[in-house]
């Protein structure tokens, strides 16, 4: 059964943060905090996972043409419906995120999965494709999240886990944190995995 | 080509869309409209002591908020003021005795400041000392010593002066308005 491997590969093997490097701008700009993290993963994920799911169905109505015309119109609407949601119901995280959510409209993990694979496959694939990287993004923005809050704010979730003793790192929880703490991961993943070696072959 | 199924394909989606889009605003716009009216509220307690209810209020063109206790006496006057900071706008409240010569409070409401050293203008250590300050004459800011009261100064927050100062000058410029406007009532 391929749906398996659809669902699994985004989460490592081909995970659109660590491995694709797509979908970066989000990533880099909302991790200073684990709920910013986590929220804007979710959203993220939701709109992926609608947008992926319409589109495989009415896949083969839709002219050659216009097709990414037509995604970028679904997909604005599912991203506007997630905005709404957030500012009617999460008004502080709505305010911390910002552009951002808005901006979800452009990422490239989104339009991305839906012309390589959405629009070639059978909506139970898309779906677990969908799920697949919406889920690989959301923990890979966490994981940054954690790291950041926890060296750049001595927090958690916005609970104070280490004590007066310790001196936040101011500069992981600006801009050029994320930078640091993105490239710093992606390398030990590299390391660790091996990877970097067979990408050489390949060139 | 074929371009009246390329039109239509297009016209479907977008009216879906706007149908949708359009269900989603009516069920999310009363919910927004209500978390902005209870953060005004909320804002306007915090720089009022005492106030039980808040009345919103228009002069001369400027919207202002009045409070009342629980007797129904009035424990002055907040209005939301905008100043331009060092990344971008500083939105605050301003409370203002009855008598119109105390600032009661200060509360900053948006900030985009540099994290650890501008936004903590938001701390209540910087915004606290605005309270009991003279509303007629000019607010001093002072750096790398006490602020005196009775000079009507504020204490800059060490490594984020453009911050502080902004926050400054944006209370002098509106409250001088607003307590001009308020007194030819």
């Amino acid at each position: 059964m391929e749906l398996k491997d659809d669902l699994k590969r985004g989460l490592w093997d081909q995970n659109p943060i660590f491995r694709l490097l797509i979908g970066l701008c989000p990533t880099l700009a909302v991790t200073n905090s684990v709920i910013n993290g986590l929220s804007m993963g979710l959203a993220t994920f939701f709109v992926l996972v609608s947008s992926s799911t319409i589109i495989s169905i009415i896949k083969k109505w839709i002219p050659a043409q216009v097709r990414l015309a037509s995604y970028v119109v679904i997909i604005a609407t599912f991203v506007t419906m997630a905005d709404m949601f957030l500012a009617g119901n999460f008004p502080v995280i709505s305010k911390a995120l910002g552009p951002y959510v808005p901006l979800i409209v452009v990422n490239c993990l989104v339009l991305g999965r839906a012309e390589t694979f959405a629009s070639k496959n059978t909506v139970p694939n898309a779906v677990a494709d969908a799920v697949g990287m919406g889920l690989g993004f959301t923990w890979a923005l966490v994981l940054l999240g954690v790291i950041r809050e926890i060296m750049g704010s001595g927090s958690l979730f916005s609970i104070q886990l280490l004590g007066n003793w310790f001196q936040p790192w101011l500069i992981m929880v600006l801009p050029a944190g994320a930078f640091f703490t993105l490239s710093i991961v992606l390398g030990l993943i590299n390391h660790f995995s091996g990877k970097k070696g067979e990408a050489k072959h390949q060139h | 080509m074929n371009a009246p199924r390329i039109v239509a394909t297009l016209g479907v989606i977008g009216i879906i869309s706007g149908g949708l889009l359009a269900w989603a605003n009516g069920a999310s716009e009363p919910r927004i409209i209500e978390n902005r009216r209870r953060e005004t509220k909320e804002a306007v307690l915090s720089v009022l002591p005492k106030t039980k209810t808040v009345k919103r209020i228009k002069i001369d063109g400027l919207i202002l908020h009045q409070g009342k206790d629980a007797a129904g006496q009035s424990t002055g006057y907040a209005f939301r003021a905008v100043t331009t900071g060092f990344q971008g706008d500083i939105v605050m409240m301003v409370g203002i005795d009855r008598d119109l010569e105390k600032f009661s409070g200060l509360k900053i409401l948006e900030n985009i400041e540099t994290p650890g050293l501008g936004n903590r203008i938001d701390e209540v250590k910087f915004t606290d000392q605005f309270s009991g300050l003279n509303g007629q004459t000019q607010i001093d800011l002072v750096k790398n010593e006490r602020a005196q009261k009775s000079k009507n100064e504020v204490e800059a927050i060490s490594g984020a002066t453009i911050s502080s100062r902004s926050v400054v000058a944006g209370l002098n410029k509106h409250a001088k308005k607003i307590i001009q406007a308020l007194k030819k009532r």
